[in-house]
């Protein structure tokens, strides 16, 4: 039964130059207990739709076209007031971050009763008792107590299970989940994709899932919509959308996904240029500047949507069949790693942040322990991945290593640079020339009122070194390197893109040539298509330049692909230290496993066996660390010994350590099996 | 929250020592101006060493600071040195002075608060329409206008042309804590004028800034919560915006206390109503050291319970200030 059905939706805003059109001629049809996804690069209408639906555009958008139809009634015809009684009722909103979605001053209770009251005119008492039942819905643990708390007192997946249960409080029929774990761990991920699963399934909800993660749509719809700058190019059941697409974007948008599953380091398809600015008129085909296919026919018509089977849809004048087998070149640098030349040594490091107590004298009351006794080594030209939730000392370490932070113990030595006997601003700027920090976030990460030339020139004017020719040469050759236009120097962070702006932080990072790079999440903030680029570039610049990186992400596939070396992280401890291919395939310690079961694979065939076996729990505070291995209190075999005794780093296989007291053996596991 | 108010009275306290330092430093170091000005020019040196021994001004500074420390404690804040009210202590000087000035700025910051965050409000939600322009010109118009102008202004207006208001107070019959409020209730015509006067001061900058906060309120991802749970616009506005938006004015209401006791300097003596403005004015005129400088301490006083009275109202609306004592 068809519960929602869009038909020819068009969303317009109002810009100052123009109007831009950001969703255009978009037709979906959702049945009752289904899970459709929608899918697309940022700007490509995906979230816009589902405001559409709920009617929550901002001020200067509105629907300008079309049928929402709800049961057969058209939305759009609603009063204001009318559409209140269906927000929350019948149609429910999960928002893309919990850390910012709930009210900062209205306890938890409250916030869920809401709806409830509003739409149900329950007594509080009622409200409250259904808040408590919704809660218990999301397993959220201790439900009772967490009726009182506030928003700040709960993690990150807590927060998010609440923002589940609000959208149910009314058992609506319709649950639009906009990127609902985008800003979650993996593991974390998994537990709450399981909850909505369960809760579609019991209540007979239609979901409508908007994401970006291909991983999630493989496992977690029946069919998905992809929509490339506010139109739907193509729409199939999932199984066929992953194996016989028929769009060149589709396509290009699934091959340029790094794969947890692939061995070899193949190179990654990318998207060339960027979606379109639809604040000007576009003729033809809306891909076409970017396809590999496109003919004069796609840049001057529009293709139509053609019908290829049973629910499959496309808009394309040259279809393509499934995947064209792609040529895989083989990655020269991961080739090159048999150097061992040691580059830079971490021993024994500890890093503890003390906590100011709230009391009177705001004494140190305890310590986070961050990073806890860590031991590893980067090799000359080789990457090293640092893998791990958020939360487990990765990102402390690569401030540790590039001196943003200072050890509270332990040793960071460089082999080429001696450090004993400099003072303080000598040691600054010759460690300075050994490491440099790639950035997370292009659009923080650079100052907004310099040019790009003097954000590349800075570091090199601190070393005072090169004649102002020479600044100006290297940071003319950086711009190329990086693939910038020279004319980049002269012009402002602002007006670039995200992947623009990311090259400029990778050309300052190499402004002093480094030996080693430490990049800190360097794609987590750029849409696939973007995301294969720099990475791309990233692995050219190691090859042509012996360059290290150390690079700290929360994204397997993409630590899986670029890394030679993997260290998985947990709660400041260095758990599993290997190559990445056998890290992956045969993983010595529980939580490694853990964290490879908890990836969405973008595959739907294994996507859908390794369903159902997540790790439970979140990570525990860093102030009280369990005793012993840190993670039996989530491990599934823990025994007496794991509380008792601390397991050491042991060496399982050639180059392939582990701290584990019961290591899984290393047995080849094939990705999604469960055994254990 | 009990240690991090606590913490916030300790730092008002240390703001108390340095600023008592800062006004003993001035006389302190003119001392020889000091006498001149209480003297006159025509003095002769050994009167004018005479003046400075008698008092305790011709001894080491520290020795002074000292000395001057230790009264403070014992409440002992100096002797005036104003022919008039010559050598009566600084603290019986200033007393009847202050509870009228007190209630005139706690009355005023009192409105000046409702109508700025009722005006900001309706004009954060009816943002760019021809009510928030017209209310954004009239806000800036008020708050351009200096206190002396304003208050001559309404004076000719509302007194001398309309006949509406008298164009100055009564002097004050009583000098109790709660006599001030006695004579408002009593004669509240007469203080139509100043409290507008002082009022209008405040409602510019705090109109601005409630505006500010409520449109950056609007767009927080929990607002759109809110109406995605199906809300009613006022619902969204009371329920869940408001006390959002509120918080950050309880600070900057803190942090205007002292502007609006400079704004009472000049409203008191337009008026002519004889609270601690009035009596900064005399005090300076007459070369008075002791009770200028004690009234500048006071006005710190204030300033610094002004905050420590935001930051209670602040830990008591801020769940997240409540319960962890810290941001």
């Amino acid at each position: 039964m068809t519960i929602l059905s869009i038909q020819n939706l068009r969303t317009q805003f109002a810009m100052r130059a123009a109007d831009v059109v950001a969703v255009d001629d978009v037709s979906i049809d959702v049945e009752a207990g289904e899970c459709i996804g929608i899918v697309g690069e940022s700007g490509c209408g995906k979230t816009t739709t589902g405001l559409s639906i709920m009617r929550l555009l901002p001020g200067n958008g509105k629907v300008s076209g079309g049928k929402i139809l709800l049961d057969g009634k058209d939305l759009a015809l609603l009063s204001e007031k009318d559409m209140q009684g269906v927000r929350g009722n019948t149609v429910a909103l999960i928002p893309q971050d919990p850390m910012t979605s709930l009210n900062p001053v209205m306890r938890i209770g409250d916030q869920i009763a809401e709806g409830y009251l509003i739409h149900r005119g329950a007594s509080k008492e009622e409200a409250r008792q259904r808040a408590l039942e919704v809660l218990r819905m999301v397993e959220m643990p201790n439900p009772e107590e967490r009726l009182n708390q506030f928003p700040h007192e709960l993690s990150g997946g807590l927060r998010q299970r609440v923002m589940i249960a609000m959208a149910l409080v009314c058992e609506p029929k319709v649950l639009i989940a906009d990127e609902p774990t985008t800003a979650l761990d993996v593991t974390i991920q998994a537990q709450i994709l399981d909850i909505l699963d369960n809760l579609r399934v019991e209540l007979n909800m239609a979901v409508i899932l908007i994401t970006h993660d291909m991983g999630v749509i493989a496992s977690r719809t029946d069919r998905v919509i992809v929509m490339y700058a506010g139109k739907v190019v193509e729409g199939a059941d999932t199984k066929t959308l992953f194996t016989k697409m028929h769009h060149p974007y589709t396509q290009a948008l699934l091959s340029s996904v790094p794969k947890i599953e692939d061995v070899a380091g193949g190179r990654l398809s990318s998207i060339p240029g960027l979606p379109p600015d639809l604040s000007k008129t576009i003729v033809g085909c809306r891909f076409a500047p970017r396809c590999a296919y496109a003919t004069d026919e796609c840049r001057e018509n529009e293709p139509p949507t053609e019908i290829a089977g049973e629910g499959h849809t496309y808009a394309c004048f040259h279809p393509t069949n499934g995947f064209t087998p792609v040529e895989v070149q083989i990655n020269e640098a991961r080739k090159v790693v048999d150097a061992v030349e040691p580059l830079m040594k971490v021993t024994n490091l500890v890093k503890e942040f003390p906590i100011r107590g709230s009391n009177i004298f705001r004494g140190s009351v305890g310590k986070v322990s961050a990073v806890a006794d860590v031991n590893f080594e980067v090799r000359k030209g080789e990457t090293f991945g640092l893998v791990g939730e958020s939360g487990c000392g990765k990102t402390t370490i690569g401030r540790l290593i590039t001196g943003l932070e200072e050890v509270t113990s332990g040793k960071i030595e460089f082999t080429h640079t001696k450090t004993d006997g400099l003072k303080k601003g000598e040691l600054r700027r010759a460690l300075a020339q050994e490491r440099q920090m790639m950035f997370q976030d292009p659009y923080a990460s650079l100052d907004p009122r310099k040019r790009v030339g003097d954000i590349i020139r800075e570091p090199l004017e601190i070393q005072k070194r090169l004649s102002k020719t020479q600044m100006n040469d290297r940071v003319t050759q950086l711009l190329s390197e990086v693939g910038l236009p020279l004319a980049a120097a002269e012009r402002y962070p602002h007006e670039f893109s995200g992947g623009q702006r990311q090259r400029v932080g990778l050309a300052r990072a190499l402004a002093l040539e480094p030996s080693l790079v430490i990049a800190d999440e360097p794609v987590s903030a750029l849409d696939v298509s973007i995301q294969a680029q720099i990475l791309n570039l990233m692995q050219d610049l190691q090859e042509s330049r012996g360059l290290s990186y150390i690079l700290i992400s929360h994204d397997l596939a993409v630590v899986r692909y670029i890394a030679h070396r993997i260290g998985v992280m947990y709660l400041g401890k260095l758990v599993e230290v290997g190559p990445a291919d056998e890290v992956f395939s045969r993983p010595f310690h529980h939580y490694t496993q853990g964290l490879l079961n908890a990836v969405p694979v973008a595959d739907v065939e294994i996507a859908r066996t390794k369903r159902g076996d997540q790790m439970k729990g979140e990570l525990p505070s860093a102030v009280n660390p369990p005793t012993g291995c840190r993670f039996r209190t989530r491990c599934p075999v823990a025994a007496a010994v794991c509380a008792n005794e601390e397991p050491p780093m042991v060496e399982l296989s050639p180059g392939h350590t582990a701290a584990c007291h019961f290591p899984l053996g290393g047995t080849p596991v094939t990705i999604g099996s469960q055994d254990k | 929250m009990i240690g991090y108010l606590f913490r916030r009275l300790m730092q008002g306290i240390a703001v108390l020592f340095g600023v008592s330092f800062l006004t003993f430093l001035l006389p302190a170091l003119e001392k020889g101006n000091v006498a001149r000005a209480v003297l006159g020019n025509h003095a002769s040196p050994l009167e004018l060493k005479e003046f400075l021994h008698s008092h305790g001004l011709d001894q080491p500074f520290f020795v002074q600071y000292y000395h001057y420390m230790i009264g403070l404690f014992h409440g002992n804040l100096g002797t005036s040195l104003n022919p008039q009210t010559i050598d009566e202590p600084v603290s019986q000087v200033i007393a009847p002075y202050v509870p009228r000035t007190l209630w005139l700025v706690l009355i005023s910051i009192l409105f000046s608060t409702v109508i700025s965050v009722v005006i900001g409000l309706f004009q954060g939600i009816r943002r760019n329409t021809i009510f928030d322009h017209s209310m954004t010109f009239l806000v800036f118009l008020l708050y351009s206008f200096p206190a002396f102008l304003f208050s001559t202004m309404t004076i000719i207006l509302f007194s001398l042309t309309l006949h509406w208001f008298p164009p100055a107070v009564d002097s004050p019959t009583a000098n109790g804590w709660f006599s001030p409020l006695v004579q408002m209730w009593n004669h509240p015509n007469q203080f139509v004028l100043p409290l507008a006067t002082l009022t209008v001061l405040g409602v510019g900058g705090l109109t601005r800034f409630m505006r500010g906060s409520i449109l950056d309120t609007m767009v927080q991802d929990y607002v759109r919560t809110a109406k995605a749970k199906g809300c009613s616009p006022n619902r969204v506005l009371f329920r869940h915006a408001f006390r959002n938006a509120v918080l950050p004015v309880i600070t900057i209401l803190g942090l205007s206390l002292p502007a609006l006791f400079g704004g009472a300097l000049i409203t008191e003596q337009v008026f002519n109503y004889p609270g601690m403005g009035q009596l900064t004015v005399q005090a300076t005129e007459a070369r008075d050291v002791p009770v200028v400088m004690g009234l500048t301490l006071l006005v710190t006083v204030a300033t610094v319970v002004g905050n420590l009275l935001a930051d209670i109202g602040i830990a008591v609306a801020d769940p997240r200030i409540r319960l962890t004592g810290k941001r």
